[in-house]
């Protein structure tokens, strides 16, 4: 026979009272605010095809899934985020009009390596604004986030907006493929924190072919030399034979190779945009300062300044909807390591977590429903609070939300012939609004009177033979020890002299 | 340092730990030994020249003893069997390999590395391609590759036994999108035969690789592995004289490879004493040993006419600087120098069973 306790999963945690009151609490109060800002709950499934991830998430967050194949040979995961769930339930059922405001909470699972505030499950709670665009739906959106934080009554949390389209452009303009630009989006936070070098040698380990080829070296001089290029590698895979190459064409192979040897996407337009990276990245600050610093960066590299335009009007309208600005700042180098985001991003950082600080994470992810086989595409904006993490902020600051005790009177038989009685009078307690603890082991009197001492009861209802036979109760004050008997139909005596 | 050069060690026995009448038997370590597969003989050789002969009665035998070690019954498992069963406190103590450990154990809680390099079974994990896919070298060209075939509604298909390990490494280089074909022998087989486009398999010689026509990417060696010692962490805790039998096979080990990078040198020299020699050997790197010459008097039939005398000095030499060593001697009058390969080399610590009893909370 196996005796070995069963261990919980790493990473996870049981989280008792008070513990668990306080994320209940602060579940109901975020929710109630995304409520109050027209929200609507969705409930969407915890297990979801590992494909929703895996089309759009970025490596961030596919490196960390919960995969595995069920009975069915599928390849499922347990979610890592929620937005994906919510746009793709959205995209199975549209709502006739738009935009559509929803909010969920639920579990969320990552295979992190655990530490304080970091959690192989944790919750998030969060919206999604689907088919809104521009900057007041932005506004909003944070404007929500903040408020749901003050509601909750947190003093010091600070804000921080971004936009990931300011990179996206330099490099459409350079002209790099899909592959290393959807990397390079995605390392855009990698660089803000650990610096575009690190960004480089990562590229170099997935690709080390990028940086080798100085430019000009390599190149076809024109049509002749292509023709030889296919004639050679027709012969090489000729000699081979047919099956060699498995699944893949001639064709494919052959215009690969010469497609490597022509690369449009060279070393130098990566450290091109590398430096913009680190330029990028190095801007940070209040508002109007880091937006002008912004605009002469672009001027500079002949961007359009739309997205700082965009930023400047919903740190405007943020202002407007009276939102504290002294707690936002910009930072051009804030990139999420999510790969669907499109546009304006933010993050929200409590100071009093230590390096795991983020609070809230969001953006705008306007090519997702696409990209999740929506037939048009879809602006959208959304967060998520980490709900763990905001009640550590919580008590960090001293502010956590205050509990009644688990119950305010505990009952108990004096002989096991009164149960019955007593189990009557509990319920007629609790008609009057009291949280009745029904004593119901078989231990003596003063074992259940000892232990309702230790649990921090101040009163003791004690019914025996009497008590049941005159349609009364005997209480105890547990600190005092004087006792003194009611009748049970004076309730409002009763509920007076057990509070 | 005691340097036992060329001889079996005289292995420590628990006097507690052993039975007597009216006792209750002295505890068994369960060891698992992969007795087939890839490790194969290789295994036997290494334990026989740890001092740890193992003997079984057959080839088909399951079960096995170690010679001198009657607190140690041998069980002959597969690799990847012994990690799951130490894992689960069937077994106490096995072999296993790295790629095994890292592909099916992960963080398992009761699982302990005891010794990560026991230098053999050496192979790496490597991605391999079809070898007339000229264009593709790298894991960037394998994406393409990959995002090429889905957008024509195909998937990129691996042949693998190590599931967990390539989807973890091609998630990590942005190959998302692709299906594994789980087989347990004969992974490199597989693209020539068709059912499947590439493969993640152990590669040593490169023989078999050549031999299916693939190759490997460049950047693709996901894992170097060898063979590895495990533990059952709580088998471990909760018996010490378990933990003394890991103590002797773990020291045994240690000894044993520690000792393949060192030669004991022996010379005779001529000086006025002792001190004279050992000073003269002193005075080089080269000849200063571990910690010092150990130097005897020679006593020759005749007396030499400069009333000197004949020593032999021992040293013991990293096999790096042998020819040094053997240079200096002869510089200062060394001769008839005789060098023999030091079978175990024992400190005064075993590093690896103190930090298995560091890892355990035990002193």
């Amino acid at each position: 026979v196996e005796r070995r306790p069963v261990e919980r999963v790493r990473g996870t945690q049981d989280s008792w009272s008070p513990e668990a009151q306080q994320l209940a609490a602060i579940r109901a109060l975020l929710e109630e605010t995304f409520g109050a800002f027209g929200y609507s709950r969705i409930d969407v499934p915890v297990l979801e095809p590992a494909e929703l991830h895996l089309r759009k998430s970025g490596l961030e967050i596919i490196a960390k899934l919960y995969g595995f194949d069920d009975q069915g040979g599928r390849r499922l995961c347990l979610r890592p985020e929620l937005t994906a769930s919510v746009v793709r339930a959205f995209i199975g059922q549209p709502p006739a009009r738009l935009p559509a405001r929803l909010f969920s909470t639920g579990p969320v699972f990552r295979y992190e390596r655990p530490s304080r505030g970091r959690y192989r499950q944790f919750t998030q709670s969060g919206v999604e604004l689907i088919g809104a665009d521009g900057p007041a739906a932005d506004a909003e959106v944070i404007h929500l986030a903040m408020h749901a934080l003050d509601a909750l009554g947190l003093a010091e949390y600070q804000v921080t907006i971004g936009h990931v389209g300011i990179l996206a452009e330099l490099l459409t303009k350079l002209g790099l493929t899909g592959r290393i630009r959807t990397f390079l989006v995605e390392s855009l936070e990698e660089a803000r924190r650990r610096g575009v070098d690190v960004v480089r040698s990562r590229l170099a380990q997935l690709d080390p072919e990028l940086f080798e080829q100085p430019a000009g070296h390599g190149r076809l001089a024109g049509r002749h030399d292509e023709a030889i290029v296919r004639e050679a590698v027709a012969g090489f895979l000729a000699e081979l034979g047919s099956e060699a190459l498995g699944r893949r064409s001639e064709s494919e192979v052959v215009e690969r190779i010469l497609r490597k040897l022509n690369p449009s996407s060279g070393s130098a337009s990566v450290e091109r945009a590398l430096e913009f990276m680190r330029r990028l990245a190095a801007i940070r600050g209040q508002p109007a300062a880091a937006l002008e610093q912004g605009r002469r960066l672009l001027q500079e590299y002949a961007l359009a300044e739309a997205p700082l335009e965009q930023l400047a009007r919903t740190a405007a309208l943020l202002d407007e909807f009276g939102a504290n600005l002294d707690r936002v700042q910009v930072d051009l180098g804030l990139g999420r390591g999510l790969q669907y985001y499109t546009g304006t991003v933010f993050e929200i950082d409590h100071a009093g977590l230590g390096s795991e600080s983020q609070l809230c994470g969001g953006g705008r992810y306007d090519d997702l429903a696409r990209a999740l086989g929506a037939r048009q595409p879809l602006p959208a904006l959304g967060f998520a609070f980490g709900v763990e993490r905001v009640r550590l902020a919580l008590e960090a600051e001293g502010q956590v939300v205050s509990l009644p005790p688990p119950a305010d009177v505990f009952v108990v038989a004096a002989a096991a012939e009164q149960v019955g009685y007593a189990a009557r009078i509990a319920q007629a307690l609790r008609g009057l609004g009291l949280r009745v603890h029904l004593e119901v082991t078989s231990r003596p009197l003063r074992a259940a009177l000892t232990f309702a001492g230790k649990e921090g009861f101040a009163r003791v209802a004690i019914v025996g033979e009497a008590e049941a036979r005159a349609q009364t109760v005997r209480v105890r004050d547990m600190v005092g020890g004087e006792e003194h008997t009611l009748p049970l139909d004076a309730a409002g005596d009763l509920r007076k002299a057990l509070l | 340092v005691i340097e036992t050069p060329a001889a079996r060690p005289a292995t420590t026995t628990a006097a507690k730990a052993a039975p007597g009448p009216g006792r209750a038997p002295a505890e068994t370590l369960r060891f698992g030994v992969p007795g087939k597969g890839r490790i194969g003989e290789e295994v036997f050789e290494f334990l026989e020249s740890c001092g740890l002969k193992v003997r079984r009665s057959s080839e088909r035998q399951l079960t096995a003893r170690i010679a001198g070690q009657p607190r140690i019954s041998v069980i002959l498992q597969r690799s990847a069997d012994i990690l799951t069963q130490v894992a689960d406190g069937q077994l106490d103590l096995g072999i296993s390999n790295i790629d095994v450990l890292t592909e099916h154990a992960g963080e398992a809680g009761d699982l302990l590395l005891l010794y990560d390099d026991l230098g053999f079974s050496v192979a790496d994990v490597m991605v391999e391609v079809p070898d007339s896919w000229v264009d593709v070298t790298t894991l960037a060209d394998l994406a393409d590759v990959a995002a090429a075939m889905r957008e024509r509604g195909d998937e990129l298909r691996v042949a693998t036994s190590f599931p967990n390990l390539t989807r973890r490494f091609f998630y990590e280089h942005g190959i998302t999108h692709f299906s594994l074909v789980q087989v347990e022998g004969g992974v490199e087989a597989a693209p020539t035969v068709g059912f499947a486009d590439a493969a993640v398999d152990l590669v040593s010689t490169g023989v078999t690789l050549k031999e299916n026509h693939l190759k490997v990417l460049r950047n693709g060696c996901i894992l170097h592995t060898q063979a590895c010692l495990i533990g059952n962490r709580r088998a471990l805790l909760a018996s010490r004289g378990k933990r003394e039998i890991a103590r002797q096979v773990i020291e045994l080990i240690e000894a044993r490879l520690r000792a393949q990078s060192y030669y004991s040198v022996t010379a005779n020299l001529r000086g006025a004493s002792e001190e004279d020699v050992a000073r003269a050997l002193l005075n080089t790197p080269a000849t200063r040993g571990n910690r010092g010459p150990t130097v005897a008097r020679v006593y020759t039939a005749a007396p030499e006419p400069d009333g000197s005398h004949w020593f032999a000095a021992t040293i013991i030499v990293e096999a790096g600087a042998l020819q040094v060593a053997v240079d200096h001697l002869r510089e200062v009058g060394g001769s008839g120098m005789s060098v023999v390969p030091v079978r175990y080399l024992f400190d005064q610590r075993s590093r690896h069973f103190e930090t298995m009893l560091a890892e355990l909370g035990v002193q």
